[in-house]
């Protein structure tokens, strides 16, 4: 393929370095031009006010935004400037019969920016409206269309929604159940739920996809596809009776209730039997010849094979849970503040009318940031962990 | 070992986490009053004034003690439904205003005649009292009310060389539209959305009833109402001075008219805080009269007493009180919100001149339909009124298929 | 090998116990109550006692149902090209991301993030970026082309044909990086030996991909599909969030949403209360897509004769 252009300069090749030359430059400029313009505003945003006092007015955080255009459009463009050098440099140090492959491998990389920075862009969407002042959510910046963080920073959303900006602080009740409705209980509570369900859910799943996948019981077949058909019929069905059952329990607006009927999760049993059977039977049989119980057969072969799958199981069940605002709202005592969990405390924020975009948004925030550090500890395990965990025969 | 570690601290944190949440009992006091459950969905606000009321009325009821609990808006019909189905329902509740239908034919809550509600029902205001009106008895009392108006762009008109004021009829209504529209900019006259409620204004000014009085047919096929809906697909197709914001996935009128893109839209009071922050230029006057003089539709909540309240009489008698000229002269003095006790009216004195249109306004709104669910009204509806604006079907085919979808499917089952 | 397999037994049904006994306790219940329901009109009450018998006739109903039909269509139209591409974007971002590359595990988690995110957030975003007028997709096309273009004037959103496929796309980019994470873990499960016999057969890579890999990754396609024909007949909030079920066309002097799929169509229902009607409608998808996959499998065992599986 790269033979009849071998030493030769082609201009083919240098046109469509070119062409993703530019690419970079528009990509890199844009993406670090938003990025820079985000931490100005951030620290901006903290600058001008300590939290818990009163904010600065909006014209103040204008002003000094207005002052560090050139800072952050300057490091956006010194960034472009050093990409595109050190590109250049690098195509021309590439030998010749290898530059095909350095531009298939340079437009690899763009695709893959392009792709990170669409996936990613709702929650730098997110971020940026938190910082909006009230008012200020759905103005488009006219200059620049694609400019979407703020020129007039506060931070008084995230205080309306910690209850620390001056009117909620000025109304603060003396009742001591008053004073436990607040983000706080309504954090903690979520935080037990969903890690508690999530725990169960892959306990149990992984011990029954261990048996759908690897062991023998009678019926196990039919057993399996009853579960899968189950799965075809819409969750909101179930509402109702599952709501009637957890009353004739008397599990109304404890913990159980916010979890309990969701512990059988199909979805789980079917995805980790899915991947055991990808794991090959031969790791097995050794370890029942080495003469390990059914229990150590399960915990030294399956779960660290599985590990990835199952850390990924757990995150979309707590994610589950931390969110399922419906059936939470039904089973919640609103008279008591410690049973009402993260997704049910956010929509008591938000009015009939009043949809305060920025104070939904940096609601979200807060309830994004957790599952996000989760996230950050957990991908050392399932995302770099998966290449150590490669079976070599 | 790392990983041990890691191990053991995630459990000694997760045992401090059961340690402090897990436990659900709170002490609440018993002090030998009796509890009247109210549910509302009040923002902070609102709830501190409604507690000050709550004192005022406990100091006359000595024996009984109101207790406010905050459901969220969002999901306060799934949670009475169910609530009710186990029968662990409130004493008395605050629900939007096209619940009250459900729950009255679903045999949930009180009839308010059974308190001699005639005597009292003057005070009201005539359009949210009605959202309570089913089968010839009241059954919700109004507590809060809202409608829209018409918001305009002042600066958009004076670069229209216009005075900046809203046309008085629809006919004026097209004529300055047509010099505020400029499509190759991007600016419209006006931008309407795709929902029955939201348009409501339209066929209430043409003297068009969607629901017959009685509540057993569907008018929605009568020459007034396509006539609304003629003049509303005329203001996209005939005259193009509307943004074509009613078709999916286009930007909402509020935000091309925080954009200074939109010359013109229907709003409620419950943005002018909101659009105050913009610093644009916008005024509120009265919505455009048609045929039958200006008119709009009518939002808000009532606040239902349940049935199986073994006290129901005194939380009927806390509503009054919650209700009266004087309490709600307090609470829309304080809140900024449109009074529905009549009484209330002479009360009030607002700074804000918008919120004087707005009073104004609401004396003319037409009567909302009220049916046993709103949103299937609405989801029969707003297809039928897409495809007539879109051209697709004519707005006289459009509206018949409509009303017949209604009298099958909503009245007549 | 009689006590072996018995011991075998116990020890599975063991295993399989705490799952078991949830499911029965917490989802039998509801389905059989749900089933009962569908043979019910809509509740005179709240209580879960006063319902009215009617019979066949909510399965009925659904026959003349010219709405469910159509949302039927819809949904298989949303299945066809949801799951294939689906599949195809996280098994492209798996093979890519399984490969030496530089800042391969800051690609990881970037493409799983999404998954974190509310369906309702990345759905209002979706919308504003296809609106037209303001959106980012309509101020592109009006750099590079006239004003008069698509994406600028309708938007994506706003034409029957294109609205459920820019649906799709937004899904597709959210949940792609779930069937990322399976695909790379199963990859890690294919022992290098097998490639190295196929470079020893002279295979180049597109024969290796589609002889070795994708056949070793049955399973998990397997899943993909199964959860994704599940995902079409439950989608419903992707739907609420950006089109409502709009745009809508007549078709057959019917006024019908060309994005109103089942699970949209069955929640409307079940928020108008004709929960009888919702259950029945439930049950009848039951059907169909059991019937479907019965179907598939006889043609499949045709096609294949006295192939094993």
């Amino acid at each position: 393929m790269t033979g009849q252009s071998h030493g030769t300069m082609s201009p083919v090749r240098v046109a469509i370095f070119m062409v993703l030359l530019a690419a970079m430059i528009s990509i890199c400029y844009v993406v670090s031009g938003q990025l820079f313009k985000f931490a100005a505003m951030v620290i901006t945003a903290f600058a001008a006010g300590d939290p818990v006092a009163p904010a600065a007015g909006p014209a103040q955080t204008a002003d000094m935004m207005n002052r560090l255009i050139p800072v952050y459009n300057g490091l956006a463009i010194i960034l472009t400037i050093a990409l595109v050098m050190l590109a250049v440099k690098w195509y021309i140090n590439t030998r010749a019969e290898e530059r095909s492959t350095f531009l298939k491998k340079m437009f690899l990389y763009e695709a893959l920016v392009v792709g990170v920075v669409v996936v990613l862009f709702p929650f730098f969407w997110m971020l940026c409206t938190s910082f909006k002042p009230s008012g200020q959510e759905l103005i488009i910046n006219k200059a620049n269309p694609f400019d979407i963080v703020p020129s007039e920073p506060t931070l008084m959303n995230f205080k309306k929604v910690l209850k620390i900006d001056e009117a909620s602080i000025a109304q603060a009740s003396q009742d001591p159940i008053e004073q436990k409705k607040n983000f706080g209980t309504y954090f903690l509570n979520s935080l037990l739920v969903a890690t508690t369900a999530a725990f169960l859910v892959t306990l149990f799943a992984s011990m029954g996809a261990y048996v759908f996948s690897k062991k023998e019981l009678p019926y196990k077949q039919q057993i399996f596809m009853l579960l899968l058909a189950t799965m075809m019929i819409p969750g909101m069905m179930f509402m109702v009776p599952q709501f009637f059952m957890v009353c004739q329990m008397g599990f109304f607006g404890t913990k159980w209730a916010m979890f309990l009927p969701h512990l059988a999760s199909v979805f789980g049993i079917f995805m980790l039997k899915q991947f055991m059977d990808t794991i090959p039977n031969s790791l097995l049989e050794a370890a029942q010849i080495d003469g390990a119980s059914e229990w150590q057969v399960f915990r030294v072969v399956i779960i660290p094979l599985a590990f990835p799958i199952i850390l990924t199981l757990f995150l979309l069940t707590f994610l589950f849970h931390w969110s399922n605002f419906l059936w939470q709202l039904i089973v919640t005592n609103f008279e008591n503040p410690l049973s009402i969990t993260l997704p049910v405390g956010l929509a008591l924020f938000r009015g009939q009318y009043t949809s305060e975009l920025g104070l939904i948004m940096s609601a979200s925030c807060f309830s994004i940031v957790p599952i996000a550090v989760l996230f950050l500890f957990a991908q050392r395990y399932f995302i770099e962990g998966m290449t150590q965990g490669a079976v070599k025969e | 070992m790392d990983e041990k570690k890691i191990f053991i601290a995630a459990i000694i944190a997760y045992l401090a986490l059961v340690f402090v949440c897990w436990d659900d009992s709170i002490a609440t006091t018993a002090d030998g009053r009796k509890i009247l459950a109210f549910w509302h969905t009040y923002n902070d606000l609102e709830e501190q004034v409604l507690k000050e009321i709550i004192k005022d009325w406990e100091k006359l009821n000595p024996g009984f003690t109101v207790r406010p609990v905050r459901i969220p808006f969002d999901g306060h019909k799934p949670k009475l439904r169910t609530a009710l189905t186990v029968g662990q329902g409130p004493d008395m509740a605050r629900v939007d205003w096209s619940f009250v239908c459900e729950l009255a034919r679903k045999n949930a809550v009180a009839n308010l005649e059974s308190f001699e509600f005639s005597k009292i029902r003057d005070q009201y205001l005539k359009a949210p009292l009605e959202t309570g009106f089913v089968d010839g008895n009241y059954y919700g009392i109004p507590d809060q009310t809202t409608c829209v108006a018409m918001f305009y762009n002042k600066q958009m008109f004076r670069e229209a060389g216009l005075e900046p004021a809203v046309p008085a009829t629809w006919e004026e209504f097209i004529e300055v539209g047509k010099k505020l529209t400029n499509s190759s900019n991007g600016q419209y006259a006006f931008a309407m959305t795709n929902t029955l409620w939201w348009n409501l204004p339209f066929f209430n000014s043409f003297g068009a009833r969607v629901i017959s009085a009685d509540g057993k047919k569907c008018e929605l096929a009568s020459d007034r109402a396509v006539a609304a809906l003629e003049m509303m697909a005329s203001l996209v197709n005939e005259h193009k001075v509307e943004a074509g914001a009613w078709r999916p996935g286009a930007i909402s009128p509020e935000q091309g008219f925080v954009n200074g893109k939109y010359a013109m839209i229907f709003m409620g009071p419950w943005n002018l805080a909101k659009f105050k922050n913009t610093n644009m230029d916008f005024g509120v006057g009265l919505i455009p009269g048609g045929p039958a003089g200006t008119s709009t539709n009518v939002g808000g909540t009532d606040i239902v007493v349940f049935k199986h309240s073994p006290y129901a009489k005194e939380a009927y008698n806390f509503l009054t009180y919650f209700t009266n000229a004087r309490n709600q002269a307090r609470w829309c003095s304080k809140l900024n919100q449109l009074p529905i006790n009549l009484g209330a009216y002479d009360l009030v004195k607002f700074e804000d001149e918008h919120l004087k249109t707005f009073m104004e306004q609401m004396k003319h709104a037409g009567v909302n339909p009220v049916v046993t669910s709103y949103g299937l009204l609405e989801d029969i509806v707003n297809p039928e009124m897409e495809a007539a604006l879109s051209g697709q079907k004519s707005v006289r085919d459009a509206l018949t298929s409509a009303a017949e979808k209604i009298q099958t499917q909503l009245l007549d089952s | 090998m009689a006590i072996k397999s018995s011991k075998e037994t116990a020890a599975s049904a063991a295993f399989l116990a705490p799952f078991m006994l949830l499911f029965v306790v917490f989802l039998i219940f509801p389905i059989f109550y749900s089933f009962y329901l569908s043979f019910f009109g809509s509740p005179t009450d709240y209580s879960l006692t006063n319902l009215e018998f009617v019979g066949l006739q909510n399965y009925k109903k659904i026959f003349t149902d010219f709405q469910f039909w159509w949302s039927l269509m819809v949904t298989a139209f949303y299945g066809v090209i949801a799951i294939p591409s689906g599949i195809a974007a996280s098994l492209a971002l798996a093979m890519l991301l399984h490969n030496k590359l530089f800042g391969k595990s800051f690609f990881r988690s970037a493409f799983f993030l999404p998954n974190v995110l509310d369906m309702l957030v990345v759905g209002v975003i979706w919308t504003l970026i296809y609106a037209p007028k303001f959106g980012a997709l309509a101020q592109i096309t009006t750099f590079f082309f006239s004003e008069d273009n698509f994406f600028n004037t309708t938007g994506l959103l706003g034409h029957p044909l294109t609205a459920l496929p820019a649906v799709v796309l937004a899904m597709v980019l959210k949940g792609a990086g779930f069937g990322m994470v399976l695909f790379l873990a199963a990859l890690q499960n294919i022992p290098e030996t097998v490639y190295e016999a196929a470079d020893i057969d002279g295979a180049n890579e597109w024969q290796k991909f589609w002889k070795i890999t994708v056949p070793l990754l049955q399973p998990i396609i397997v899943f993909m599909c199964i959860t994704g024909v599940i995902g079409a007949l439950n989608a419903f909030t992707e739907i609420y969030a950006m089109t409502s079920g709009g745009p809508q066309q007549v078709v057959m002097g019917e006024t019908v949403g060309s994005t109103s799929v089942a699970g949209y169509y069955l929640y409307k229902q079940f928020e108008s209360g004709n929960y009888g009607y919702a259950a029945a409608i439930s049950y009848m998808l039951l059907i169909i897509t059991l019937g479907i996959t019965w179907l598939q499998q006889r043609i499949a065992e045709r096609k294949a004769p006295g192939g094993a599986k």
